[in-house]
């Protein structure tokens, strides 16, 4: 194999891709990325892989020799991100060569990395015989902003570690919560020339639902950033999912298991609603978050009707107390409420509109945070329950 | 060609794992137990191959041997005890090469039966089922032992394979959820084979190191190893009778100051060997003190185990010895 690229597109893939190596990984050769030439296309692609998470991406070489190998992800990564600007050269051995051993040359070096047999490597899933349909990338990146924050960081939480992704006809529906705040979006499935999502074979009005890994979705939400295609191509199996768009893929497992039935969840009717500006709402609690966190992450919410005004206060016993008030439209009585301060900025960060609803009941019942105008996103918080 | 050609003398083993996969009914656990060395390990990984085979064109299956034994399946999980260094867990090839003083055995931690779970809580890639090999299971704690009970009764789409001496070193209801296969020490033509393949075949000269194997060419090999590691000097001093004290004490410094702890216990069961060996070829000294160099010997072993010091059990033993 023998093949010349600049040193940006190499350290750029290599950093992509190499989100998907295993830091201790259990077999061998997933310490390594695949490497593949196609003098054909006038490509290479780098595949790494941890068997939940796979990522694969293309980038444009003068392919000299095809071939294929798998080099160490960590040390060429580090290697190459650290190369001055300019073209290198890749050339490894003839196939039989045992080793693997490749040749790096730069302006100002060479370097020799020992890589591995191509066979080894296991292939990234594919799906053949599951649905397939088109998503507007741009959909897909508002559902996962606003869901992603919201899935659980616990292993031992299994199905909650993911993000529930429903597919109906017209509507995609992202849903995450971690067992103490519930985050659903629901974007248009319809991409810009108005085209259904959903593909022929979708005649069938049952909605699709699947559960994918948080972390696969992170690591697709920062590619999807970086992209300019305008659709992303879905594929999926009982067990797998593949993203596809342009010269990019990921795939990932999916998480097994019953997701909770979180629509019940969410109250139809509220006795309390208040508006506030989220900017406004947002720097209080920021600036209240200091003082809770000091203690018991708690801040107490208390709407004063006859004022048209809501205060936040924090009293964190043997370190100091605050209180800030900040105007809000308010219908319903006097009320304090009090939340885990983490999961509000979590939440208010999330929405992206000037005003944000707040919608309540009792003090101990779930509260809703909607987006005044934008994206359709609900997100609910349980309350924290204090003794006065 | 046959899957299981490259394991000799274990006929039994490979008859109830051929018909298994021919009739296809692989246990969801197996449980694969005999000494050490004796090709259990070489028997999971035909057995794995002969598995994963299934189904698949001959080029991939080419090439599948190579990958199976150099772990690189993604459908297979070979599970080995580990060190646990700095929060960190390193296997036994792992620890030598970062150069990590070892003083505890490596164990099976719960942590990797934890990693069992995740690795099967995914489905199988390529193969029909995948595969987890535990081996050494015998050196799993009961906290571990407790945790994989569920994931070995029902493992899903997979199979488990433990690999341990004998079933009293596991928890019995590990071992009422496993199918066992035995394996058992190999006679000595057989023996004759291995190490003939296995190019090691000047270990033959060797009686006392045969002997000592028990009919195991993996403990065969690493007796070999370890006889060779020791100072050129040391093993003719061995063998030669001690004839004074001042011998004595001059050869338990040379030993306790250039051998390592585990090459001074390797040593105890080598000496146990001979000297066991040199009294039944003398009948005369037969009697009732004969017994005691043995003696002398597995006390040395306790104290040493206790980390008494070396030295001064060194002493202790081998001034017995002298006029003997």
């Amino acid at each position: 194999m023998k093949l010349v690229c600049t040193q940006n597109s190499l350290s750029t893939s290599l950093s992509l891709v190499s989100r998907a190596v295993a830091t201790r990984p259990t077999h061998p050769v997933l310490a390594n990325v695949l490497l593949v030439a196609n003098a054909e296309t006038q490509q290479v692609s780098l595949s790494a892989f941890d068997l939940s998470l796979g990522i694969q991406t293309s980038f444009a070489a003068t392919v000299e020799a095809e071939g294929k190998l798998t080099l160490p992800a960590k040390l060429l990564t580090d290697i190459v991100s650290r190369l001055p600007e300019g073209d290198i050269t890749l050339e490894s051995g003839s196939d039989d060569d045992a080793s693997f051993l490749t040749t790096l040359t730069c302006s100002s070096g060479r370097y020799q990395v020992r890589g591995m047999s191509a066979e080894e490597f296991p292939e990234l899933p594919t799906v053949t015989d599951g649905e397939s349909l088109h998503l507007p990338s741009e959909a897909m990146l508002d559902g996962l902003r606003g869901a992603l924050f919201a899935a659980s960081a616990d292993e031992t939480k299994q199905v909650l570690t993911g993000v529930h992704l429903t597919l109906a006809a017209e509507e995609l529906e992202f849903a995450a919560t971690d067992g103490h705040r519930l985050s659903v979006v629901q974007t248009t499935n319809v991409d810009e020339e108005g085209n259904r999502a959903k593909n022929s074979t979708a005649e069938d009005a049952e909605a699709l639902d699947v559960t994918i890994p948080a972390k696969a979705l992170q690591e697709l939400a920062k590619m999807l950033e970086r992209q300019t295609g305008s659709s992303v191509a879905v594929k999926l199996d009982r067990n797998q999912v593949v993203f596809e768009w342009v010269d990019q893929r990921l795939t990932s497992r999916l998480l097994e298991g019953q997701y909770p039935n979180y629509r019940q969840l969410i109250p139809r009717q509220f006795t309390h609603q208040t508006t506030v500006d989220r900017r406004l709402f947002l720097s209080s609690l920021e600036r209240i978050a200091v003082l809770a966190d000091q203690k018991n992450n708690i801040v107490k919410l208390t709407v004063d009707t006859a004022n048209q005004a809501m205060s936040l206060s924090v009293d964190a016993p043997d370190v100091g107390s605050g209180e800030e008030t900040i105007p809000a439209q308010i219908t319903g009585e006097d009320m304090a409420i009090a939340f885990n301060v983490k999961y509000l900025l979590d939440g208010l960060k999330a929405l992206n509109t000037t005003e944000i609803q707040l919608q309540f009941n009792t003090p101990t019942s779930p509260a809703i945070l909607t987006p005044l105008g934008g994206l359709k996103m609900t997100y609910l918080v349980m309350p924290v329950q204090v003794r006065s | 060609m046959s899957f299981f050609s490259p394991l000799i003398g274990q006929s039994q083993a490979v008859q109830l794992l051929t018909q298994a996969v021919a009739r296809q009914r692989i246990a969801p656990a197996y449980l694969f137990t005999g000494s050490a060395g004796i090709g259990r390990g070489m028997a999971a990984e035909c057995f794995i191959d002969l598995v994963f085979s299934q189904g698949k064109s001959l080029e991939q299956k080419a090439i599948l041997r190579s990958r199976i034994q150099q772990r690189n399946h993604p459908d297979l999980l070979w599970v080995e005890p580990t060190y646990l260094h700095q929060g960190k867990l390193f296997s036994l090839a792992e620890a030598e090469a970062a150069g990590l003083k070892r003083k505890t055995a490596p164990l099976i931690r719960l942590e990797q039966i934890r990693g069992i779970a995740r690795f099967l809580a995914r489905s199988p890639l390529e193969a029909e089922r995948s595969i987890v090999v535990i081996e050494q299971a015998e050196t799993m704690a009961e906290a571990p032992a407790n945790a994989l009970l569920k994931t070995l009764e029902e493992p899903g789409r997979a199979t488990l394979i433990l690999i341990a001496p004998g079933t009293e070193s596991l928890l019995p209801t590990l071992i009422s959820r496993c199918q066992k296969i035995p394996f058992f020490r190999l006679a000595s033509e057989d023996m004759l084979q291995v190490l003939q393949t296995t190019n090691q075949a000047e270990i033959l000269q060797q009686p006392e190191i045969l002997q000592l194997a028990q009919g195991s060419p993996g403990a065969a090999i690493a007796h070999w190893q370890k006889l060779q590691e020791l100072p050129d000097g040391l093993l003719q001093a061995m063998h030669q009778p001690i004839r004074s004290h001042r011998d004595a004490l001059s050869l338990a410094r040379q030993i306790s100051q250039t051998l390592e702890s585990e090459a001074q216990l390797w040593l105890i069961d080598y000496l146990q060997q001979i000297w066991w060996h040199q009294m039944t070829n003398n009948l005369r000294s037969q009697t009732q003190s004969a017994l005691s160099p043995l003696q002398h010997l597995e006390q040395a072993r306790t104290y040493l185990r206790r980390n008494v010091q070396p030295r001064l059990v060194w002493e202790v033993t081998l001034m017995a010895r002298v006029g003997t």
